[in-house]
């Protein structure tokens, strides 16, 4: 009590003291590097909760601050600076960056997280400053060509998924997608309905010494995706926002309505009479521009002071070019962290939901476009068709269908709402915090309808059904509904064990995961045709209901690290799989990496060359369980819903036991790798080289199972192997680091090659391009999906003699012993290459580039409509246009040529992805607030010597046109108010 | 007692929750049109439904209809669907090598047919094999699945136990249809029974180990099954049986070596002497749309059935009937186009002279002869097959006919008693040339007398079964049997070329499929390939 008393007496005798030397401190806070101002640096009064940031101007002002207080300094990636009070006037600081930025910086690991510099595995992070810039309304399109070893192809379909392969991918018949992990939920739908302003990081695990923690999953790699959080400090508000103008880069080039005129003189006068009047490109009339607009706002705060929280609302509208195609996406989503207990009990909550509309174009209308006559109009008043012109045969259409009325007088429409959240709860033990306990619980809803109509008076609304034993083409349209669920749920919990015991750092968790897979759906058919033909609604169509999937899992992993040098990784996951037979359904996946940090051994302390340097080795085995059949491996029986054998006057329906295969086992990878991690010009140049190596056995594929060894005579079955191997090059590079010019380079190559190396029937023909007619070979020796074609024959002018191929055995004969392999559909080497640059500190300039190295198409649109047959299809008594290269090869017959390696064309490609330029007005609406206004090209430019639509294809290689990928002219603009 | 301190109670709780929280993989279909065997079998109608599909294994391809569903799985790797139906199948390989067919399609492998040149990659042998091995599996599970025992399980009524009596008898009878096709189209082949255990690699055995076999088991099955014509409509009875002996009987000389002519009498005696008879109705009404019900159902001893609306294929009588016509003649047939696929050589159109039963397209003036076999406009197009009904009306549809196919009809019958008497000197000549101008008269032929067949029998009969049975599957097998089909009978286009070529012995029987070597160890292929 004496005690007390003297301590408030002190207290009061210093109160006057401390009022009076109270003062306020000015000061601007600048990076030493660059001499720039720095904004938003921590700025406190040690031992007090007073405290401000600096400005837009790195400026800050305190006031009230007693003598001898100690105010500090700090900025995550800074040395952290703290300045005794002695009553300055101003202060001016300076910080330095971290030594070793990638120190602070954290990557997902899955079911954890580990430092940069302590990563052992291949895992590459991208986080916003590494995001494509521009005009982005995918989350895919914030990673596509900013990682290496990952290929992304996206869509010109507004809201279609992109394809994404990680190292070529490990899988014949099964699935190639990387698992995609959102907030520690494994997801099932795809990214095309998340509002990408959500994201912040992105940890894409490539070798399975990381992906073994997600065991028959980890396959064909991970990408763990994290989105924003709250923020512990005031509310602060960023709107962004953009508009572009889309418009067709290129189409492919058909011959001209005069064009046109003169090559049906050529190839047949009689057919003159034809012939329409009109000059119409009809590419021109599907494609048409448009404009796209997105707005993204984001408040984040502490809620009650005590809560971080954010919430985003997003809206995106985009049309792409192909007349009618829309997807407008609305998106909410919020993410609260609180923490009690002085943080030993902390939650992050996530939740995102999405409503997507969808307009749904045919896109067979841009392979009628190419081939619709262009010396005939779009409209046709004395037209049947709803005044469309069209080809008729008496009072039946016939040949091809006019392009824009497949697109105007069809509509198919769907919507889809889907919920995905997660909770996440870290409790720390109050009296051995050493160890961790962590509950995630996630579930991912979606539950969409469509409806797809035609109007009756048109070509596509004519119905063929049968009438009185006549087969007639009747006007009543076709009406088809839809609609789906799926449900996916995810529990893990788990317990973490972290400790420094002197020079070792030991991290350890153990864990348990289930997840469940649920999906229905419904197709109606048409509707008009069974309600004219008087059948009921349900013997037509029923509700599909899937089996379902169900995971459940063991995992473990543990990092040692030594002496901050030596670093030790072990993963373990023992997986089961509903997929999988009762007799194989467990399986143990491990995988393990080791890291050897040689910078901070003495040789290298103190290099000057050296600012980092870590040699990472890598070996684990990991399993692919998401086969193409839901159950494989038990008997079951089949009714059909339709289809009936007829005894005497009954017909009976017919039922049958199903093949099954009860080995059924996961498909195993095993995959190596070796790999340096540098950073040189104190770490302003920076990255990372990854040679690796994987072998996938027992690949899933359908083989000829054998008479009588099963209840069907072609299965699945676990037989084949595939190995990929290549290397991974990524940096990134500060050139310039000055006051009024930042300029930074990030590169990234990747080198990939694929062969397979077994197969249970060598020579599997792939790459259908009509009945039983291939282009493509799954074979021993060559990489799946590999070109299988005959080797055409030339004039000496050059020009393919139609029909004539190489005689490659010898044998006489030409037939399909000849085939042969001429290039692959894969690229060797991707590239992606962006440079940021700030000028005058309030420009800003991006530019990205990608780049495909030796992969190759199938010119499916030529091989398919360049022969006079089809330009002059006397079958069908119609004209057809064609791509110019017609003139190139003139066959007679399209069938003469179909499987030539005439057709078979390198789409290497350079493209100029996006070109941004920005600038920032500081202070605009108060001293916090600034506004960037940019404006921008998105697809840029092509250089290609590829003649389609675009080299980037779909399909594995074969182009039968693709919906294309609009170039964008940007208009947008970020706000942020603190 | 010391107390356990917090943290090592959470800590015990939570690896005891991890260890225990194991949650269960088992998974059982959901959708309403799958089942597990459980399920499956405690609805009785599914017996039934069972056989139904065995028999419409024959018609259909797959669980929908006319595609979709293939029984033979879809992808890379598996044979297209519509070139894997049964009948399509076994009617190409039995005429397109001959005299009566060529077609013109570009279906890969698909001229090897038509030129005898095949090998073990040939995509229709490939897709048969596939198809006839599909049937015999479903008939193995299906005994396997209706044993006594397992009847008895399953607590299966007095009545439906008496019933599936008999569709285990059916089911045997199809069973031994499918061996007798492999046998004739391949020689040996792949073996089992219900009494080896499925996933057992089958054996390789000879064509003789399973004509026997079949004999046997025919034998075996006659008491089951119900007398003739007293079965409902499409299925199986007595005289089926007899007819499938009868045709082993009849080839025992090409399968073991053997003659069996008498014996083979006895069968066809047998089916003459049964209520099955010839239809006395104009010889075009058999293979028409509503040839179930106009009369024809009393000669077809057994069909595969095919209807418009419940039975749809793109093979069958689907392919039989828009496979021989272009668009045009698609109207003269009841169907609503044509794919202009196969007609008749020149040697066959010389045979048949102006016999009545066969119809050419009228007003056609394409060239007998044929230069270019891809070329539909070359060759005679013949009617035989089609979707109008008796009265002139069309089919329910006009893609997919309603027609069935006579796989067995009193016709062939009346004609093997002739070959066994005429060639084999089995029965009586005379009672034979009666059959004959029955046949002919039916179909407004004048009579064939004794100066028609005493100088070359076999060529007489050739030509006979070319006249009646033309486009009924039965080409290759008779040439084979009379000695017409190497050499000593030559017609365009034999062995490859346009004269016609002598073939080499390997092409009697066809090569097991390469496909099919890969899966067993056990087998073997044929000589010559």
């Amino acid at each position: 009590m004496k005690k007390n008393y003297n301590k408030l007496l002190f207290f009061l005798l210093l109160l006057p003291f401390s009022v009076f030397s109270q003062n306020t401190i000015t000061g601007v806070v600048t990076d030493k590097a660059t001499g720039q101002s720095l904004p938003g640096v921590n700025v406190l009064v040690k031992g007090t909760p007073k405290g401000t940031s600096t400005d837009f101007d790195g400026k800050f002002q305190l006031t009230k601050i007693s003598k001898g207080a100690q105010i500090v300094f700090s900025l995550i990636g800074y040395k952290v600076v703290t300045i005794d009070y002695l009553n300055q006037k101003t202060i001016d600081v300076v910080l330095q960056e971290e030594a070793n930025q990638l120190n602070e910086v954290v990557v997902q690991v899955g079911y954890g997280s580990v430092k940069k510099k302590d990563a052992t595995g291949s895992v590459e992070l991208i986080t916003s400053k590494d995001f494509n810039k521009g005009a982005i309304t995918s989350v895919d399109g914030l990673l596509n060509g900013r990682a290496s070893g990952v290929v992304i192809t996206s869509s010109g379909t507004p809201g279609n998924d992109a394809v994404i392969r990680i190292r070529g991918g490990s899988s014949l018949a099964a699935s190639n997608d990387p698992l995609i992990v959102v907030d520690g939920l494994p997801i099932s739908g795809g990214l095309s309905s998340i509002n990408p302003n959500d994201i912040d990081t992105f940890s894409i695990l490539k070798d399975a010494s990381a992906t073994a923690i997600y065991g028959n999953r980890g396959s064909n790699g991970v990408i763990i995706i994290t989105t924003k959080k709250g923020s512990k400090n005031g509310v602060q508000v960023s709107l962004n926002t953009f508009t572009t103008y889309n418009t067709l880069d290129r189409g492919i080039q058909v011959y001209s309505a005069d064009e046109f005129r003169n090559l049906i003189t050529t190839i047949d006068p009689t057919k003159i009479n034809l012939l329409g009047n009109s000059n119409t490109d009809w590419q021109k009339e599907i494609f048409k521009a448009n404009f796209t607009s997105d707005l993204s706002l984001s408040i984040t705060g502490n809620l009650f002071e005590k809560i971080p929280s954010r919430l985003t609302i997003g809206n995106t509208d985009n049309s792409g070019l192909l007349l009618t195609s829309n997807f407008k996406r609305t998106t909410v989503s919020t993410s609260i962290n609180p923490s009690f207990f002085d943080d030993h009990l902390k939650f992050n909550i996530t939740g995102n939901y999405s409503y997507t509309y969808r307009r749904n174009a045919d896109e067979g209308a841009i392979g009628s476009a190419i081939s619709y006559d262009p010396t005939q109009s779009v409209y046709n008043p004395n037209s049947p068709f709803a005044g469309y012109t069209e080809w008729t045969n008496g009072s039946n259409p016939n040949g091809t269908a006019n392009p824009v009325a497949l697109l105007l007088e069809r509509r198919d429409i769907s919507n889809n709402n889907r919920f995905f959240g997660n909770i996440n709860m870290e409790y720390k033990l109050h009296f051995f915090p050493a160890i961790k306990a962590i509950l995630n619980a996630g579930i991912e809803l979606q539950d969409g309808d469509g409806m797809t109509s035609t109007n009756p008076n048109s070509r596509i609304g004519l119905q063929s059904l049968s009438v009185n034993g006549s087969s007639v083409n009747l006007p009543i349209g076709y009406y088809q509904t839809t609609w789906w669920q799926n449900k996916n749920k995810n529990i893990s919990y788990q317990l973490n064990y972290n400790k420094k015991i002197n020079k070792l750092d030991v991290d350890a968790i153990v864990g348990y995961n289930y997840q469940e897979f649920q999906y229905q759906s419904f197709y109606s058919g048409n509707k008009n045709a069974y309600i004219y033909a008087g059948y009921e609604e349900t013997k037509v169509s029923d509700v599909y209901t899937d089996p379902g999937n169900k995971l459940s899992a063991v995992f473990g992993r543990l990092n040692l690290g030594f002496n901050d040098k030596y670093l030790f990784t072990a993963n373990f996951r023992r997986d089961g799989s509903s997929k999988i037979s009762n007799v194989n359904k467990y399986q143990n996946f491990m995988g393990y990496a080791f890291a050897w940090k040689i910078k901070q051994e003495n040789f290298l302390k103190n290099s000057t060359l050296f600012s980092d340097l870590k040699l990472r080795l890598g070996y684990g085995e990991v399993g692919q369980q998401d086969l193409p059949v839901p159950y494989d491996w038990f008997k079951r029986y089949n009714t059909a819903n339709n289809n009936y054998y007829q005894f005497g006057s009954d017909f009976i329906v017919i039922s049958k036991p199903e093949g099954y295969n009860q080995n059924l086992k996961w498909e195993n990878s095993k995959k190596y790798n070796i790999g340096i991690d540098f950073g040189v010009l104190d770490n302003r140049l920076k990255g990372s080289i990854d040679l690796y190596l994987a072998k996938t056995t027992d690949l899933f594929s359908q083989v000829a199972e054998g008479a009588l060894q099963n209840l069907r005579i072609y299965g699945y079955r676990n037989i084949g192997s595939l190995e990929s191997k290549g290397i991974d090059f990524s940096m990134n590079y500060n050139v310039i680091k000055k006051k009024n010019l930042e300029l930074n380079l990030n590169y990234n190559l990747t080198y990939n090659k694929l062969t397979l190396t077994d197969l249970f029937s060598d020579g599997l023909l792939v790459g259908g391009i009509g009945l039983q007619q291939f282009t493509q070979i799954h074979k021993i020796g060559l990489a799946p999906y590999s070109f299988w074609v005959f080797q055409q024959v030339y004039d000496v002018n050059g020009k393919p003699i139609e029909g004539v191929f190489a005689d490659r055995n010898q044998d006489g004969v030409i037939d399909s012993k000849d085939k042969y392999n001429y290039k692959k559909p894969q690229a060797d080497y991707t590239m992606g290459m962006m440079i940021n640059a700030t000028i005058y500190k309030n420009w800003d300039f991006s530019m990205a580039w990608r780049a495909s190295i030796g992969n190759y198409v199938y010119d499916q649109v030529s091989a398919g409509s360049s022969a006079s047959d089809v330009i002059n299809n006397t079958q069908s008594g119609t004209l057809n246009n064609s791509p110019i290269s017609y003139s190139d090869s003139n066959f007679a017959k399209i069938n003469s040529s179909k499987e030539s390696d005439y057709y078979i064309k390198n789409a290497s490609f350079l493209k100029l992805n996006n070109v941004t330029i920005g600038y920032k007005f500081n202070q605009i609406f108060g001293e916090k607030t600034n506004l960037r206004f940019y404006i921008g090209v998105q697809n840029v430019l092509t250089i290609t010597k590829y003649k389609g639509i675009d080299p980037e294809v779909f399909n594995n290689g074969i182009d039968g046109s693709i919906f294309p990928r609009a170039r964008m002219y940007m208009l947008g603009a970020n706000v942020n108010f603190l | 007692m010391k107390k356990i301190n917090f943290n090592t109670r959470f800590f015990i709780v939570s690896l005891l929750l991890l260890v225990l929280s194991s949650c269960s993989l088992d998974i059982s279909p959901k959708d309403d049109d799958d089942f597990t065997s459980e399920d499956y079998f405690s609805n009785t109608d599914s017996y039934k439904q069972f056989l139904a599909k065995i028999y419409g294994g024959l018609a259909l391809t797959g669980q929908s209809g006319p595609a979709g569903s293939s029984d033979l799985g879809s992808g890379p790797g598996t044979v297209d669907e519509g070139f894997s139906q049964y009948l399509r199948g076994y009617w190409q390989l039995q005429e397109l090598p001959t005299d009566e067919a060529i077609i013109a399609w570009g279906d890969p492998t698909l001229k090897d047919l038509n030129l005898n040149t095949w090998n073990a990659d040939n995509v229709f042998t490939e897709a048969f094999f596939a198809r006839i091995f599909f049937q015999i599996g479903l008939c193995n599970e299906f005994l396997r699945e209706t044993t006594d025992a397992k009847l008895e399980e399953r607590n299966v009524d007095a009545i439906l136990r008496t019933q599936i009596q008999t569709y285990r008898a059916e089911v045997r009878f199809l069973r031994a249809l499918s061996y007798y096709h492999g046998i004739d189209i391949f020689g040996k082949l792949p073996f089992g029974t219900d009494s080896d255990l499925l996933g057992t690699p089958p054996q390789m055995q000879s064509r003789i180990f399973i004509f026997n076999y079949l004999l046997d088991e025919l034998n075996a099955i006659d008491a089951d099954l119900l007398a003739p014509k007293t079965n409902e409509y499409g299925r199986a009875d007595k005289a089926a049986a007899w007819m499938l002996k009868a045709k082993l009987l009849l080839n025992a000389k090409v399968y073991t070596g053997v003659d069996r002519s008498a014996d083979a009498l006895v069968e066809v005696n047998n089916l003459i002497g049964s209520v099955y008879g010839i239809a006395n109705i104009p010889y075009a009404n058999l293979f028409k749309a509503d040839n179930n019900s106009n009369g024809a159902q009393n000669e077809i001893i057994f069909p595969i059935c095919f209807d418009g609306v419940k039975t749809q294929t793109w093979g069958g009588t689907t392919y039989l009937i828009h496979g021989s016509c272009t668009n045009a003649t698609g109207l003269i047939l009841g169907v609503n186009n044509g794919w202009s696929g196969f007609r008749t050589r020149k040697e066959f159109t010389e045979t048949v002279g102006t016999d009545s039963r066969v119809t050419f397209v009228q007003g056609n003036t394409d060239p007998v002869s044929i230069t270019n076999y891809a070329d539909f406009s070359q060759g005679k197009k013949l009617i035989k097959f089609s979707n109008k009904k008796s009265d002139g009306t069309n089919g329910q549809d006009l893609s997919f006919p309603d027609t069935d196919f006579p796989l067995f009809r009193m016709g062939d019958v009346y004609l093997m008693y002739a070959e066994l008497a005429l060639v084999d000197n089995q029965g009586s000549a005379t009672t034979a040339l009666g059959y004959i101008n029955d046949l002919r008269s039916r179909g407004g032929v004048s009579p064939a007398t004794i100066s028609d067949y005493i100088s070359d029998p076999k060529m007489f009969i050739i030509k006979e079964r070319a006249k009646e049975l033309y486009w009924e599957g039965h080409r290759r097998q008779d040439l084979i049997r009379l000695g017409k089909y190497l050499n000593d009978y030559n017609w365009e286009w034999k062995g490859g070329n346009q004269a016609g070529d002598p073939v080499d012995e390997h092409v009697l029987i066809y090569p097991i499929p390469n496909k099919e070597l890969n899966s067993n160890t056990l087998l073997s292929q044929n000589p010559g390939y």
